[in-house]
């Protein structure tokens, strides 16, 4: 048994600023009855400052009461100052500890610990808000991880297989991320933000006006206007992606993969290889053509809200797959070769995006004067689809399965058999007259479940997957099989 | 061999559908309701309050006999040692499978219209999702439940 240890007293200070927030929002009313009320000023000053006295009271106590220790193969946490909360965690149930360390830990040369279980959604089972590093590598050791010294950049001192991100390819994954779009968005939010601050002017009207200050001189300026702001967009998504991605080193220590990453805020996640669900390839449309992929591992234990999953690395030349997944990853394998679908779903594919874009474009080119431009629309989703009918396939090979389609960018996703959490194939009536079906499998992931699957495989196809995932049936099993009667 | 799942819902479940049917479709009613006291202050044309009420009683009717007939016939399951198999789907047929070794836990639930008609649930939880068997009798569903928690609890594996 360790013994029960705090932290370290600027969580103090740290627990005041998280929580600075909700208190205003609980005490607002308040005051706002205090100040409009006859007392003397004397007086409500006196109320403010021990109303801040009772709550930085409050954080200290909080600290005071806060006892994390490792017993029994357990890592248990003690804390609430009113209620008593014991939190713990057997050591075989941590799917992931992760190290950070934001503004104010940095100041203070501290980190933030967090530890992760299968259960309970994207937030951390327990979070120790502030420790010093030598105290997170004395908890790490206890939890049987490696301690980790380069949080703070000193040079390790085992010669571990070890994979850095140059400034070169740093550049070229900002310059060709899909952040784009997430900025204009962010940028659209800003402005109705914005327009709160000004509830009686319209800041559409505004810059309505504005822009069309500018609109006699022409059509030019317009498309200078939005370019640049195209330009801002972009350059202000490489600037995050340059912090968020800056100083990627990817290390395997024995069984487990380990990941820093961050230039402002540092973050080492740490996987071990036993709790890998899956592996997914992600071509970018941007970055295919330059036989480029992102590499990311599926767990229970962590990822980030969009997929569920983490980057194990953000840039890689396809010519290093085989190589890297040797390295890092050996229970998986690059397939050369994989099955495509079946020919009779193509005109599912063609049509799918198709028919609603004619749908809408129809009655656009009618009513109108230049609405016949729009059936380019209706031409580029017939070739969309084709193109994700000819990238989608899928391969078993022993007790890998992989499953390979296409959103936007190409997305190969390999799972190992025993991963697999449940399998559903289905089948609507127009898929019933052509004898095709789709599959979906479940996978846990830090989201709850990350469902992979193919639309337009044909009935053979079916009963090798529902064969390879259930095996005691291929044993068995010379005779029929009927999926939907 | 894989056949067709063996066992079929209770048969009290398609009254119960047919139950919830009818309540669940008298939300669309809401749509004439709300139109008729527009008229009543705006001068909106008639017919279109006559579609809305033939259009909620072509729902009602379906929701009270068709679809849940359907639901329930297409409705097969079986549970062996190894995995359970669902086949079920009103349009789209749909045919789960699950391994008892992913099973984490198993759960019989029931609400108040269900009691009336002495269903239950089972919802079957694996760490990447749930899977729901909707109306077995309660006796049937809780044997289900102890059996498959036993079965479940054999092999036990870790995410």
């Amino acid at each position: 048994m360790s013994e029960p240890e705090r932290l370290h007293p600027v969580a103090v200070l740290e627990y005041l600023v998280k929580n600075i927030r909700s208190l205003i929002e609980i005490l607002l009313p308040g005051l706002v009855v205090i100040f409009s009320s006859p007392l003397r000023r004397e007086w409500i000053i006196g109320f403010i400052i021990l109303l801040l006295g009772l709550y930085i009271g409050f954080a200290v106590l909080y600290w005071l009461r806060y006892h994390y220790y490792v017993y029994n193969d357990e890592l248990r946490v003690e804390y609430g100052v009113f209620t008593r909360k014991k939190t713990y965690i057997p050591l075989e149930r941590i799917q992931s500890v992760e190290l950070s360390a934001g503004v104010v830990q940095r100041i203070f040369g501290l980190v933030k610990l967090e530890v992760q279980t299968a259960g309970g959604g994207l937030a951390a089972e327990v979070s120790l808000p502030a420790i010093t590093l030598q105290q997170a590598n004395i908890l790490q050791e206890r939890l049987h991880l490696p301690s980790s010294q380069r949080i703070e950049d000193e040079s390790p001192d085992q010669p571990s297989p070890e994979k850095k991100l140059g400034w070169k390819e740093l550049m070229i994954t900002a310059s060709t991320s899909n952040g784009l779009g997430v900025v204009f968005l962010g940028a659209t939010a800003l402005i109705s933000q914005v327009e709160q601050f000004f509830p009686d002017r319209n800041i559409y009207e505004m810059l309505g006006h504005f822009l069309s200050g500018y609109a006699n001189k022409g059509i030019l300026v317009w498309v200078v206007m939005i370019l640049l702001l195209l330009i801002m967009a972009w350059l202000l998504s490489m600037l995050g992606t340059v912090l968020s991605l800056g100083g990627f080193v990817l290390t395997r220590e024995e069984d487990r993969l380990v990941v820093h990453r961050g230039l402002i805020e540092k973050k080492q996640v740490s996987i071990p290889l036993k709790r890998i669900q899956a592996v997914k390839m992600v071509e970018g449309v941007l970055r295919q053509p330059f036989g480029l992929i992102t590499l990311h591992v599926v767990s229970a234990g962590h990822g980030d809200k969009s997929g569920g999953d983490v980057v194990l690395f953000p840039l890689l030349p396809k010519k290093d797959l085989e190589e890297f997944l040797h390295t890092y990853l050996p229970e998986f394998e690059v397939e050369k070769e994989i099955i495509p679908l079946s020919v009779a779903a193509k005109t599912r594919y063609r049509l799918i995006y198709t028919i609603p874009a004619l749908m809408v474009t129809i009655p656009v080119s009618i009513l109108l004067p230049y609405g016949f431009f729009s059936l380019l629309l209706p031409i580029a989703a017939f070739f969309f689809g084709t193109r994700q009918y000819k990238d989608a396939g899928w391969k078993i090979n022993g007790d890998q399965l992989l499953v390979r389609s296409r959103m936007f960018g190409r997305i190969t996703i390999l799972v190992k058999r025993q991963r697999i959490q449940s399998l559903q194939l289905r089948q609507n009536p127009l898929q019933r007259r052509k004898g095709l079906h789709a599959f979906s499998m479940l996978v846990a992931s830090s989201l709850g479940g990350m469902s992979m699957g193919l639309n337009g495989i044909d009935e053979q196809g079916s009963v090798k997957i529902i064969d390879w995932v259930y095996p005691r049936n291929s044993k068995k099993n010379t005779g029929t099989v009927i999926l939907f009667p | 061999m894989r056949n067709e799942p063996a066992n079929r819902l209770d048969p009290s479940a398609l009254i119960y559908w047919k139950w919830k049917g009818f309540l669940s479709s008298l939300f669309w009613w809401l749509a004439p309701l709300a139109y008729y006291f527009t008229i009543r202050f705006l001068e909106w044309p008639v017919w279109i309050l006559a579609v809305l009420i033939i259009a909620c009683v072509g729902i009602t009717i379906l929701a009270t006999t068709l679809f849940p007939k359907i639901t329930w016939e297409r409705w097969r399951y079986d549970v062996s040692n190894q995995e359970i198999d669902l086949l079920y789907g009103r349009w789209i047929r749909k045919r789960t499978i699950i391994p008892m070794v992913r099973v984490q836990h198993v759960d019989t639930k029931q609400g108040p219209l269900m009691k009336q008609f002495a269903l239950s649930a089972v919802t079957i939880s694996t760490a990447a999702g749930n899977h729901e068997i909707p109306a077995l009798a309660e006796e049937v569903a809780d044997e289900l439940r102890d059996r498959i928690s036993i079965l479940a609890r054999v092999v036990e594996e870790d995410v």
